[in-house]
């Protein structure tokens, strides 16, 4: 391993070696300047084995799989959001911000810049599926949603590939995921935009 | 699938240093994209703050991203580690590449055994999982432009760069968040020489951490 290889990842000096080849590439600009070096000691074996031991949710190899939003209850557990079967009533404004049935809350996700950006055409080309939910959130972005307090909303599905940022391996082909957003109708507003592998 | 993602910015060595969190200020700013691949979702570039597993097969990070012909979204991304696809959550609206600087923190936290991916200090997801779990330690803060091809730019021009300013790790014995000193950081430029158009990525120091990521014609 070279003194510009030394730096990187075995993965991405293994990813700029295949690129190197695969783009015909003569020489990769993979750069890497080591300006120093930490040498404060890590912690021991003991410290770690402490630190496993604390209230991890799951057991270690354990998590469960994907839960696909479905008409029964769903944990997003990562991104704080739980969806159970619809119980609230929509307030009697609702939809004045044009949002009042499955076909409007599809056709809003499909207008909305951010979602547009981080979902792609997946949105556009897919087959989205606008299902009546009560939401809670426990890390809520939207100033207007009550942390832990469940609201009624439009949640609105559609599969699409994972996006992911290029570290460690892509996941494995053929993986689907659910892009999703969640449309609060007690406020009139778009409050998340997730998407579950 | 998109194409193989190419960085620019500075990180923790593999293998060096004690820490379990990073945190960063960045600034917001427009990064073009090629034109080639019109498909948002693989061609984008992004500005970020993460930890990771000394292997990097798991991480936890917050930044923005913009797809191509998209806006700027903000969002932070999980992976437990390669077996794993990444959990995401985004921002539901566009933000203003004006320079504006958001907070980007990845914290473990001592009672839940987990790691918070925050934004400006709140957080955005928690991590069902313990990373001590399934990383290798010391676990490497990193602070990274990206773009997943070489011809699109690092958010940000020399006269108007992506700054990380502030930036901490999260010590490991302590749990406490401390100042990253200078010449710690590794640096990583995936694109230093001029491309066709004349421009490269630039990664400058600043005032020691501190850095810009940028990408402009060669000289600036």
């Amino acid at each position: 391993m070279g003194p510009i290889a030394q730096f990187l990842t075995p993965r991405r000096a293994r990813l700029a070696t295949s690129l190197g080849v695969a783009a015909a590439i003569a020489c990769v600009l993979v750069v890497a300047e080591a300006v120093g070096a930490n040498h404060t000691s890590g912690l021991t074996r003991a410290q770690v084995q402490a630190k496993v031991r604390r209230g991890h949710r799951w057991p270690v190899g354990g998590r469960p799989a994907h839960q696909a939003v479905s008409a029964g209850s769903t944990a997003l557990s990562e991104q704080g959001v739980t969806l159970s079967p619809a119980t609230l009533q929509a307030p009697v404004n609702a939809g004045a911000s044009g949002v009042s049935t499955a076909t409007d809350a599809v056709a809003s996700l499909r207008s909305l810049p951010a979602a547009v950006s981080v979902f792609g055409p997946s949105l556009a080309s897919g087959n989205p599926t606008a299902t009546r939910f009560d939401v809670t959130e426990s890390e809520p972005q939207n100033a207007g949603v009550v942390k832990g307090a469940p609201y009624p909303a439009w949640v609105v599905s559609v599969s699409g590939p994972p996006v992911f940022s290029g570290i460690g391996s892509p996941p494995p082909a053929g993986t689907t995921c659910d892009d999703i957003g969640i449309y609060d109708l007690e406020i009139d507003q778009w409050t998340e935009l997730l998407q579950s592998c | 699938m998109y194409k193989n993602s190419w960085f620019d910015g500075y990180f923790y060595a593999y293998g060096s240093g004690n820490n379990e969190g990073s945190y960063a200020n960045v600034a917001a700013r427009y990064g073009a994209v090629c034109d080639t691949d019109t498909n948002p979702s693989h061609n984008f570039v992004e500005a970020w703050a993460m930890v990771a597993g000394r292997d990097t097969q798991g991480y936890v990070q917050t930044g923005y991203t913009r797809g191509y012909n998209q806006c700027t979204v903000l969002f932070g991304q999980v992976r437990q580690n390669d077996t794993f696809t990444p959990q995401s959550k985004y921002g539901t609206s566009c933000i203003a590449t004006d320079g504006t600087t958001y907070g980007f923190g990845e914290r473990y936290g001592p009672t839940c055994g987990c790691e918070y991916a925050k934004i400006n200090g709140n957080v955005w997801m928690t991590t069902s999982w313990n990373p001590y779990s399934y990383w290798a330690t010391p676990f490497a803060p990193e602070f990274f432009g990206e773009a997943t091809y070489r011809e699109s730019d690092m958010p940000g021009n020399a006269a108007n760069p992506t700054s990380f300013t502030g930036l901490q790790g999260q010590d490991a014995s302590t749990d406490n968040f401390y100042n990253i000193g200078c010449n710690v950081l590794t640096k990583q430029n995936d694109w230093l020489a001029n491309r066709g158009d004349g421009e490269s990525w630039y990664d400058r120091i600043t005032s020691c951490p501190s850095f810009n990521i940028y990408t402009d014609v060669a000289g600036h």
